[in-house]
């Protein structure tokens, strides 16, 4: 070790309680953004499989052209039953999926006999969406089985507003392919939630041959695809592009990415939020260590003086203090994560609970994950923000006058 | 000549005063000379010492230090020229407290990155007769050992200068009198210059040359005095007195 770290390693120590002071700062702010920075992205990561496990699937395939024209004539861009068999063979056979489930989309009016409500359906196949719906909680009643031909699940909004219990029937009206109106009745087997208060306002599952029946069709809307980690999501759809491209099938594919439009908009807030606490963070840390080398500076000016007496240069003068300061910064961001992932860890252990943000219609509990991203970031941003708020204490140490600073008492 | 003074003067601000700290100091020293600078307090002998340590610069004349205009020279070179050529002792020692003794007379080599500072360091804690204490911190130190660390510390380079400013000023008097011993010693079997400011008259008596300073000026100077009494002694006068 050089006598230049040994002096600025040894200098912390020599007012201690300061350097504590500063240490808990630095652990302070490393703390926060770990847990912050963690909470949020257990949030994003929570509100990611939630839309893919409820609502979108990982991959989502479509005829070809149903992206630009579909919500305008959906009728004229479905997947033919011809279709359906051999993509879902092709799916399975070529990829990974834990599940590839048919889904035919409608809208609709419900009605109790007193009362008409515009609803969202879904035509499923009952046993597949057990595994790819599985975030959807049955509140009430008993799940959905395909020999129940006119069993129905309600979103939790929409039962609420009907005049009905779990057994009732209610009739079911939507337009046919061909513009008729057509009507099914339908049993109330259970009411569903899927944390998504908009959604639960409206939706009503049906199984698929139902659907069809209401529809006068065969066809369905879209192939939706559960893999086994979201992570393989994009290789998955280029290998899919592929295949389809080579064995001359015109769909289209979707990604979980692409159509969490609200998944975005969460991310894009949040990390601007955590952005903003991030700088107030720094700039608290920063103000802490700059006091601190201000204030040894201050005391140290005689020996600055006779360290620049004996020949040292204003530019080894600097370096000296920010040494110092370096090291308090490693020392501090290193114990900043210690803490932060030891409170991360028994914040999630803990189990509290957060109110439901809005727009949902659960409660969950609060995880933060340790995400090895921040850790690193965290302690980069540590090192950063010592060395940077020692830079002004350490110029205005190397440009007192060195006879000025051995007469300074 | 090692230093050479010429004309210097320097002014410092006191609030809204002007005080002439030095009024056209002209000076010349020889290697190996130990001048003592006496006067009473305030008459510029410590600034005298900042200018020749080239810690401060003066406002008017010239300054050379081994051949080099040390006026001449900007902050970083001014360092290492300190560095290389001045050895400096504090009255209040000024040592750094977090070091032991051989790592405080290290330190103005490590400034310059010298490989062999330790066996140096050394040598200069033994010229010292602190070989003992090697390991000590400055709090485990006497005044008088302290000051030895820090003569150690000034004269490791090997300077062409040793500047102190009362050295002896905060040690008892037989303290301060194995510490004259000590510069006294250096200076003769080792030719270190040394310039010393004191009111000591001990000090100024080992000193070889003595200069008075008062107020900013130069106005006593033993060099002269001993040539102009040696030029009197060699005249001879005739029984009329009368120059022959």
């Amino acid at each position: 070790m050089t006598l230049g770290w040994k002096v600025a390693l040894l200098n912390i120590l020599r007012n201690g309680r300061r350097s504590l002071i500063t240490l808990a700062a630095v652990v302070f702010g490393c703390t926060s953004l770990i847990i912050f920075g963690g909470f949020v992205q257990s949030m994003y990561d929570g509100m990611r499989e939630s839309m893919i496990r409820s609502q979108l699937g990982h991959i989502q395939v479509y005829a070809e052209g149903f992206d630009q024209y579909g919500k305008a004539e959906p009728e004229k861009y479905l997947i033919s039953s011809a279709d359906l068999v051999e993509i879902s063979d092709v799916i399975e056979e070529q990829i990974q999926a834990l599940v590839v489930a048919p889904r035919l989309n409608f809208n609709g009016l419900l009605s109790d006999g007193k009362q008409s409500i515009a609803i969202t359906g879904v035509g499923i196949d009952a046993e597949k969406e057990v595994l790819l719906s599985s975030a959807i909680h049955i509140v009430a009643g008993e799940d959905l089985f395909p020999e129940d031909a006119a069993a129905a699940h309600l979103g939790e909004g929409l039962f609420n507003s009907l005049d009905a219990e779990i057994g009732d029937y209610l009739t079911l009206l939507a337009s046919t392919q061909d513009g008729a109106i057509n009507a099914v009745d339908i049993q109330i087997a259970g009411v569903i939630s899927t944390g998504v208060k908009e959604l639960d306002d409206r939706l009503l599952r049906v199984n698929l041959p139902l659907a069809q029946e209401l529809l006068y069709t065969s066809d369905v809307t879209r192939l939706v695809v559960l893999l086994d980690d979201t992570k393989m999501t994009d290789k998955v759809v280029g290998d899919l592009q592929r295949i389809f491209q080579q064995q001359g099938l015109k769909l289209e594919i979707k990604s979980w990415w692409d159509l969490a439009g609200y998944y975005h908009q969460v991310v894009g807030l949040f990390n601007g939020v955590f952005g903003f606490i991030t700088v107030i963070v720094l700039v608290i840390v920063a103000l802490s260590i700059s006091n601190t080398m201000l204030m040894a500076v201050m005391e140290r000016t005689r020996e600055i003086g006779t360290i620049r007496a004996m020949g040292g240069t204003p530019t080894q003068v600097v370096g000296l203090i920010l040494l110092e300061s370096v090291f308090l910064g490693i020392i501090g961001s290193l114990l900043g994560l210690l803490v932060g992932v030891l409170a991360a860890k028994g914040i999630t252990y803990a189990e509290w609970m957060m109110p439901r943000p809005p727009g949902s219609t659960q409660d969950y509990p609060i995880r933060v994950f340790v995400v090895s991203e921040i850790l690193i970031k965290t302690f980069v941003l540590g090192f950063f923000i010592s060395l940077v708020s020692s830079i002004y204490p350490a110029v205005k140490a190397s440009r007192i006058p060195v006879v000025n600073a051995l007469r300074f008492t | 000549m090692l230093v050479e003074l010429n004309n210097v003067s320097k002014r410092y601000a006191m609030g809204d005063v002007w005080v002439d700290a030095l009024k056209e100091i002209t000076l010349s020293l020889d290697k190996g000379e130990f001048l003592a600078v006496k006067g009473p307090s305030g008459s510029g002998k410590s600034t005298l010492l900042n200018i020749l340590s080239a810690l401060d610069q003066c406002d008017s004349g010239t300054v050379q230090v081994g051949g080099v205009n040390v006026g001449a020279l900007g902050e970083h070179k001014r360092s290492r020229f300190r560095n290389r050529h001045i050895g400096i002792v504090f009255q209040s020692f000024n040592l750094i407290p977090v070091l032991t003794a051989l790592e405080n007379v290290m330190y103005p080599l490590t400034l310059r990155g010298v490989k062999d500072a330790k066996p140096r360091a050394l040598q200069a804690l033994k010229d010292v007769g602190l070989e003992k204490q090697v390991n000590q911190r400055p709090t485990q130190l006497s005044g008088g050992q302290m000051q030895r660390v820090a003569i150690a510390r000034a004269i490791v380079t090997r300077p062409d200068i040793v500047l102190a400013d009362e050295p002896t000023a905060n040690l008892d008097s037989k303290t301060s009198e194995n510490i004259m011993a000590l510069i006294q010693k250096l200076n003769k079997e080792q030719g270190v210059t040394f310039v010393i400011s004191t009111h000591d008259n001990y000090v100024t008596s080992l000193a070889s040359r003595v200069i008075t300073i008062l107020d900013g000026k130069l106005v006593g100077d033993s060099l002269a005095e001993n040539r102009q009494a040696n030029k009197y002694s060699e005249t001879v006068l005739d029984e009329s007195g009368v120059e022959v």
